[in-house]
């Protein structure tokens, strides 16, 4: 709408006026974590002590080679991003486009493998591909090999181990829903011109999506840079050490070392502009590169040729080899009398189901996490659209700003924003009434959301031409009533993901709000974390299947709702 | 038929009934009127929060309601993130957490002053009588004797052997750890965090110097972890026959499940640590729950409280009256014999910090 005549008229005597409450309000909420980070960075006092300016901690901490080494570690870990992508996209275009068999199964395999937590599922990797004890190296041995075929503790094995549980599943989630609203008149016709599958692939499909798996890679990039909990426990054994393990060494070091700690944070503050920056110039560029218009949107369908039978057998195979395959061995692991342990005599037991199901934890744990999840689902999906709404739709002056401040809570890596909200909470006044509440845990979990949540919706809505929103103007209907009934549905599969992207967050997350639950307040993941932490990895995988079976539950509820949006059909 | 199978079983249930409660009334024999006046204070001030290790969390809450009608508030988690978050708290003077389990950190926390004293804490005759405790005193670690406790201490630093490779007896000296043969084949918690693996490293690096430990942990290319259970998992499986600083909890849980080849033996050329573990207490500086927190430290340095600790982690107390059964031998602090003592004021103000340093630079993290 910023290209018509309509919308400017509301807005242009406003403009300025909403461009900087909202810039002050965006600015607040993202700047002021990172600008407390950055103070923090030349802060060399100890804690105790009053504020001690310096240079001395990003003297030392990029004087220090680990730090250097952990940054390649990080970006050679990082080339999973684009091999995902392709993975990601291929998949999408089967799932959507061609259609093939089991498409249900497959999406919701993979929506479940996203919510899976990740602790628990890499012990399950590990089970399955420790060079020492892996079942699948064991079995290799039986079968003749002289040597352990794999090795989880590795460079590749650490890949492989995100590759299967998080960036490819992020990804279809990313990008089915803008698979969904792109008309496919579009590459009929250039298949009706002659064009075969995969140039219609790289001269149609790729273009007009380029926005939305643009933003599934700068995403997922820069997540990949502060991963750190999978490192941490395949990783650190073998000395792989990664940018996010560098910050928890700092942080929690003796005595902690909290200015290196921030000013190897600040260096996220760099990558992150240099990727916002042309990804932003980008998107104002294509901001008009509507897939949806007035006369709406045409899904293919028709017979299909034999191949897609054997490709949806492949599929399903990658699936099952990902997802289902550690999980169930998660499951076995959560009934035997030592994690791990299927040669002891009598390895098999309910006794850690009755302890964890007994702990009057569990119960209090399992309802927080839900009613946690879905009030920052549902409070992220109504700033984020607003946000992105206004990003796309309206002139308001400092838009530009307003979508990189957007970025900002991801310059932070997870444990670093919880400390720094947790310093926020006791030592400002003002935020000192939202201690021991549910409310900083909804709002570090919204503000992590945040550049994902507004990028996917503002990708999304750009693909909706706002015709149709101006044709409900000229209709006579209100901002509200235009909003509510014609540009959230239009964008209600973005929406759906939106939320169980947020969702899934909260289910998962520790580094973020480990430090700011308050007393009596804990999620599964942080109950999880504290069985993992005190070495009783049995009590933590029976958790771990607890949680994916929720998982699974919000997974179907989502897939009934999608149906009537959009997703899986 | 029901009288002969049910009625034993109602006499054994009335009979423990009677034992809890007569512990339950023993531990506060004595008390003064105005030890009843904190009690009732706290029934009315709410739970009280306590931080410390999972393991805890369940049994001290349950025995603790049982013995004084109050309920716990527990943040488990591990002691990286409690470290944080209750000095966060303790410092800015806005503290939500009553009470942490801390390790021997804690005494630096009271020079810093944001702890409460606890001996004036102290009310109960129980606990105050010196004749209950080892040696005649109630042990702390802060030089004043004010602000830090130690209730429990056990033998922490020896090694872990695969009894599989390495036969019992064979390996008795710390620095046979440096032979060609031990080469790769040696995993440790890492010294450079605080806990377990940092309280070895200096031990070992205080009774041999860090020429040994450079040998030993670079030299001999020591894997290092940062999960104590690993550590235990890896000698159980025979990856590594040899691991430094295993916790007992994790070795005795392996050994009850049949796991035969753990073996944990005495090395002549030193002793080991005097460790108190994460039984020492702080208390934040105006806690949010002033007489709840009272009677939870009343409670716990007294017998039930003491034998909950002490069953959990499986350690002594230093309480005269706590028998707790499957405590392993070798951490029992034996007469006579001369430890390394790590929780101690000159320890943590004069000598960590130094080793603590030496041991980043080798390690190099």
């Amino acid at each position: 709408m910023a290209a018509t005549a309509g919308p400017r008229r509301t807005w242009i005597s406003r403009r300025v006026v909403w461009g900087v409450l909202l810039l002050i309000v965006v600015g607040i909420v993202a700047f002021l974590p990172v600008l407390y980070v950055l103070v923090s960075s030349f802060n060399i006092a100890p804690p105790h002590l009053p504020y001690k300016f310096s240079l001395d901690g990003w003297i030392e901490v990029y004087s220090n080679r680990k730090t250097w080494g952990s940054v390649l570690v990080t970006v050679i870990l990082a080339a999973r991003v684009p091999i995902a992508i392709v993975i990601a996209f291929v998949l999408c275009w089967l799932l959507v486009r061609v259609e093939i068999p089991g498409r249900r199964f497959i999406e919701m395999t993979l929506w479940f493998g996203f919510f899976l937590p990740g602790i628990p599922m890499t012990m399950g990797w590990i089970l399955l591909l420790d060079s020492n004890y892996g079942l699948l190296n064991m079995a290799a041995k039986k079968l003749g090999a002289d040597d352990a075929i794999f090795s989880i503790s590795s460079v590749p094995g650490i890949m492989w181990v995100h590759i299967a549980l998080t960036t490819v599943p992020v990804m279809v989630i990313l990008l089915a829903p803008a698979f969904r609203q792109f008309d496919s008149a579009f590459e009929e016709a250039a298949e009706v011109s002659g064009s075969g599958i995969f140039r219609t692939m790289r001269r149609v499909t790729i273009p007009l999506l380029a926005p939305a798996l643009l933003t599934a890679f700068v995403a997922s990039f820069i997540r990949s840079l502060e991963t750190f909990e999978i490192e941490q426990i395949i990783g650190a054994p073998s000395g792989i050490y990664v940018y996010g393990t560098r910050v928890y060494d700092l942080v929690f070091s003796d005595p902690p070392r909290f200015a290196q700690a921030m000013a190897v944070s600040s260096l996220f503050l760099i990558i992150l502009f240099a990727l916002a920056i042309p990804y932003h110039m980008y998107l104002l560029r294509t901001a008009n590169q509507a897939t949806i218009a007035g006369r709406g949107v045409r899904l293919q369908s028709g017979s299909k040729p034999k191949w897609v039978y054997a490709v949806s057998a492949l599929v399903i195979l990658y699936v099952t080899c990902t997802i289902i395959l550690p999980f169930a061995v998660l499951i076995l692991g959560s009934f035997t009398r030592l994690f791990g342990f299927f040669f002891l005599e009598n390895p098999w037991t309910v006794n850690h189901w009755a302890t964890v199901l007994k702990d009057e934890r569990f119960f209090n744990a399992a309802l927080t996490s839900v009613w946690l999840g879905i009030a920052a689902g549902l409070i992220g999906i109504v700033i984020f659209a607003l946000l992105a709404w206004v990003l796309v739709r309206t002139d308001i002056w400092g838009r530009g700003l307003i979508s990189l401040l957007i970025w900002l809570p991801w310059a932070i890596p997870g444990l670093v924003l919880g400390l720094t909200l947790l310093s926020l909470i006791l030592t400002v006044p003002m935020f000192h009434i939202f201690s021991g509440s549910m409310i900083p845990l909804i709002f570090a979990l919204v503000l992590k959301e945040l550049p994902v949540g507004v990028q996917l919706i503002r990708a999304s809505l750009n693909q909706v031409s706002g015709q149709l929103e101006e044709a409900a103007e000229v209709s006579g209907a209100g901002f509200m009533r235009i909003f509510v009934r014609v540009t959230l549905p239009l964008i209600a599969p973005s929406l759906v993901a939106v939320f169980l992207l947020t969702f899934a967050a909260t289910i998962r997350d520790i580094s973020t709000i480990v430090l700011i639950a308050a007393p009596g307040m804990r999620t599964l993941s942080l109950v999880m974390f504290d069985y993992a932490a005190s070495g009783r990895f049995e009590a933590g995988a029976v958790l771990g299947v607890i949680v994916a079976a929720i998982s699974l539950v919000m997974t179907v509820i989502a897939f009934r709702f999608g149906m009537k949006v959009g997703i899986g059909r | 038929m029901f009288i002969s199978r049910i009625l034993p079983i109602a006499i054994l249930g009335a009979g423990l009934s009677l034992a809890f409660a007569a512990q339950a009334a023993d531990w506060q024999a004595g008390a003064s009127p105005e030890w009843k006046a904190v009690l009732e204070a706290a029934k009315k001030e709410g739970p009280v929060v306590l931080a410390g290790q999972p393991e805890l969390q369940d049994p001290l809450s349950k025995a603790f309601e049982r013995d004084t009608g109050l309920k716990i508030d527990y943040i488990a988690g591990g002691y990286n993130e409690l470290d944080a978050r209750f000095q966060q708290g303790a410092r800015a003077g806005k503290p939500t957490i009553d009470m942490y389990f801390a390790g021997g950190t804690a005494v630096m926390q009271a020079k810093e002053g944001i702890l409460e004293p606890l001996d004036s804490m102290l009310m109960l005759p129980g606990v105050t009588d010196t004749k209950n405790w080892i040696g005649g005193f109630i042990k702390y670690e802060d030089n004043a004797k004010k602000h830090v406790i130690i209730p429990s201490e056990y033998v922490h630093g020896w090694p872990l052997f695969d009894a599989n490779k390495i036969k019992p007896g064979s390996l008795t000296k710390w620095k046979d750890l440096l032979k060609p043969e031990f080469k790769g084949k040696i995993a440790a918690y890492d010294p450079t965090v605080p806990g377990p693996g940092q309280a070895v490293g200096m031990f070992l690096a205080s009774s041999f110097g860090m020429d040994f430990m450079k040998q030993l942990y670079v030299g001999q290319d020591v894997k290092l972890v940062r999960n104590p259970r690993q550590l235990v998992e890896w000698v159980a499986r025979g990856t590594y026959p040899i691991a430094l600083a295993a916790l007992a909890t994790h070795i005795e849980a392996f050994k009850k499940e049949g796991l035969t080849n753990l073996y944990v033996p005495q090395m002549e050329d030193a002793s080991g640590i005097l460790l108190g573990g994460s039984a020492l207490i702080e208390v934040a500086k105006n806690p949010p729950h002033p007489n709840a927190i009272k009677v939870f430290v009343n409670w716990y340095m007294s017998q039930p409280g003491q034998f909950v600790y002490s069953d959990v982690w499986k350690v002594p107390s230093r309480r005269l009256d706590v028998k707790v059964d499957g405590i392993p031998d070798y951490v029992v602090p034996k007469m006579g014999v001369k430890y390394n003592e790590q929780y101690t004021e000159e320890w943590y103000t004069t000598f960590r910090p130094k080793y603590s340093e030496d041991l980043a630079k080798l390690i190099d993290r």
